[in-house]
């Protein structure tokens, strides 16, 4: 069982990560919603499944939440958004594509280096995880100034806070339920706004790029 | 139970405002003042309890321990002296056409809820709720920020959401790291538990989680060089939010870290914490004495006075000693200035029509109390006398003067820099020949008297404190004094 255990988190940790290295480099916004899709599917997934390893029902409310916030109420909504606004195509990467490559190499360097080695103490046994889970932290915060698009920098903080979310519960870090529905009432508020402001934008830009929201640097 | 009204009083008041109608405004503007000035009246009720038993206690996630009844002060007073600005502000751009009467039951009510989170946030015994509360903050006053719906205003608002958004999850994750130990994995965690088990909590994670934090709160105080929100969205949000989010949103930032800080010295029993301080501090101060003189928004120019600001009260927090106490004094007489001289931008934004500066001249003469008012907030937040912040400032650096006479030099020298470049802007905005056909005199009645009104207790509050009050601030910094 236990071997089962750290092989499901291992894989779990690895398919996070994989999805954020994806967002980095996609070129449709459909796309974009997809690989958040499959990470959200992840967090639910886990969530469910140490819910029911330790027969704890706040967890698996908490995952039924995430399951239909996350995994089937957002993307509904992103994809609306993107139809209404017929932005089919992410604006692009500040850099290119083989250097935003290098980055993510690099930051994933950074996340095995010295720098969190005692965070390994947080999860014995569980060595490579933990660094797997930082660097998907790490790729979600470059996502946020590599990327060009407005919808994509939306994209980039919800799955940062995935990737969080996704480490604590490989910690075993876990809140009494009313906490835990705060965080993703917070979370759903954040959205919800998100999508207003990115409707503004579009409204009053003509596009969901921010390199062409310059009127602060003219004035 | 007064605690809880405390709490519930703001976000009853939103609700209330939800259902009322548009036209009803100049009720909305009554309701909103007088829930204010009630908060402000609970807070003070309810602090000779805080001094006396040394705390209160709603539940066991919400009470108030001095720190905290000391920044809810701050707050309670900044929701009183803006609600009452807000009622005049608003009135005089209805008048002007500026904005309608949805608009201003829209901001009430987003201002309701802002103030309903900030109690939230200061009034919680548990980091969870502090951080679903301080992130409530940005959600709320998101909208405050693009309020006049205009394209530049609108890019403030995504600046600001998406950078403080980033750095609040980032303080999440520092918040979860310090969760993350072994015998205190599960449940609702408290300040105090946490501290109850700072001797089994790791040196080496709780350094790591605690930069998380630093990193993710200062984001929201606006420590250089996760600032770039705060100038953007200072110039382009109504000239009262402007107001809140550097003279009372800082402060709730500044408990945060704090809370966390006194955590982390107790596991740590060494230095880690105040050199962090030190170290963004002195970068705050520096940046802006280094930018101050290009500046030619009068907004913009506040923003980087309130980041300059921050940068002295971190100072005094990682100096330690007598810092600590000036730190936490000089917290409330920079929301008193800083309110001040932010109504006084707004009094001139009524009269000019411009944030720029090169458009604002001979303010002495066409504004009879604000271009006064203004001259002396500015000696008041210069650290001149006889206001508080002289001596405010003066013992925060010679609490460093032993350990750090260096850095001390280094930011007396950039503090005069900061003088210079200010007086410059304050020159060029008091004096020379107003534009032409502008006739002298101010606006509504209500955007002078909480000029007068702030004015009056800085002057009070800079010679006199209140028994109570110096009880309260000793209490408050004895637990961020370890270390030190």
């Amino acid at each position: 069982m236990l071997e089962f255990s750290r092989e499901l988190y291992f894989s779990l940790g690895l398919v996070a990560f994989l999805t954020t290295i994806a967002l980095q480099l996609v070129k449709t916004n459909r796309s974009l919603i997809r690989f958040y899709l499959v990470q959200s599917l992840v967090v639910a997934g886990f969530l469910f499944w140490l819910g029911i390893v330790e027969g704890d029902r706040s967890l698996m409310v908490v995952a039924f939440l995430t399951l239909s916030i996350k995994v089937i109420g957002a993307p509904i909504f992103f994809s609306r958004l993107i139809r209404r606004y017929e932005t089919r195509f992410t604006a692009n990467n500040y850099l290119s594509a083989p250097l935003t490559l290098l980055i993510l190499l690099l930051l994933v360097l950074f996340s095995y280096s010295q720098v969190f080695l005692p965070l390994g103490f947080l999860m014995p046994g569980m060595i490579g995880l933990l660094p797997l889970c930082l660097a998907s932290i790490l790729i979600s915060i470059f996502m946020l100034i590599n990327r060009r698009g407005a919808f994509s920098q939306m994209i980039g903080i919800l799955s940062l806070e995935n990737s969080i979310l996704l480490t604590a519960s490989f910690i075993g870090v876990k809140q009494a339920l009313a906490l835990e529905m705060g965080i993703i009432f917070d979370i759903v508020i954040w959205m919800i706004i998100a999508q207003v402001f990115i409707s503004m934008i579009y409204r009053q830009f003509g596009t969901l790029s921010v390199d062409k929201m310059k009127r602060l640097i003219e004035e | 139970m007064l605690l809880t009204f405390l709490i519930a009083l703001p976000l009853l008041t939103a609700c209330f405002i939800a259902f009322l109608e548009a036209k009803h405004v100049r009720f909305i503007g009554k309701a909103v003042f007088l829930s204010s000035a009630l908060e402000l009246a609970f807070i003070l009720v309810l602090i000779p309890r805080v001094v006396s038993d040394g705390g209160v206690e709603a539940s066991a996630l919400f009470s108030l321990d001095p720190l905290g009844a000391f920044v809810s002060l701050i707050v309670a007073l900044g929701g009183f002296f803006a609600s009452l600005y807000s009622v005049g502000y608003l009135r005089a751009e209805v008048e002007k056409g500026i904005i309608g009467n949805h608009r201003v039951r829209q901001y009430f009510l987003s201002f309701k809820l802002f103030f309903f989170a900030m109690f939230l946030a200061v009034a919680t015994m548990s980091p969870v709720v502090m951080w679903i509360a301080i992130e409530a903050t940005t959600l709320s006053t998101a909208f405050l920020i693009s309020f006049y719906n205009k394209q530049s205003a609108t890019e403030a608002a995504w600046k600001y959401l998406i950078i403080n958004s980033l750095g609040l999850l980032l303080s999440l994750l520092g918040t979860l790291l310090f969760l993350a130990l072994p015998d205190l994995r599960e449940g609702s965690f408290t300040w105090s538990m946490l501290r109850e088990s700072a001797g089994s909590l790791e040196p080496l994670i709780i350094k790591i989680a605690f930069v998380f934090v630093l990193v993710g709160y200062g984001t929201k105080i606006g420590f250089v060089p996760l600032h770039t929100w705060k100038p953007d969205t200072y110039s382009k949000a109504p000239t009262p939010i402007a107001a809140l989010l550097s003279s009372v949103l800082l402060n709730v930032a500044f408990l945060a870290i704090l809370r966390f800080k006194e955590l982390t010295d107790m596991t740590l029993q060494s230095n880690f914490t105040s050199e962090l301080f030190i170290f963004f501090g002195v970068l705050s101060i520096v940046f802006s004495a280094l930018i101050i003189f290009i500046q030619k928004n009068y907004k913009r120019l506040l923003a980087y006075s309130s980041i300059e600001q921050a940068g002295l009260i971190a100072l005094g927090f990682g100096f330690g000693g007598i810092g600590v106490t000036a730190a936490l004094l000089h917290m409330l007489y920079h929301a008193l200035a800083k309110a001040l001289i932010f109504f006084t931008a707004g009094n001139i934004f009524l009269k000019y029509s411009s944030t720029k500066m090169h458009h604002v001249t001979g303010m002495i003469r066409m504004l009879p109390l604000s271009g006064p008012v203004l001259f002396v907030a500015f000696i008041a937040l210069l650290g001149l006398p006889p206001f508080g912040i002289f001596m405010t400032e003066f013992l925060m650096l010679s609490a460093g003067m032993e350990r750090y006479p260096f850095v001390v030099a280094g930011v007396v020298l950039a503090l005069a820099i900061l003088f210079f470049g200010f007086f410059k802007h304050l020159i060029a905005l008091l004096f020379g020949t107003p534009p032409d056909g502008m006739v002298r005199g101010e606006s509504n009645m209500l955007t002078q008297l909480p000029l007068v009104l702030l004015l009056g207790l800085l002057l009070v509050l800079s010679w006199y404190l209140p028994e109570t009050l110096s009880m309260l601030i000793r209490l408050a910094g004895e637990g961020l004094s370890l270390n030190s």
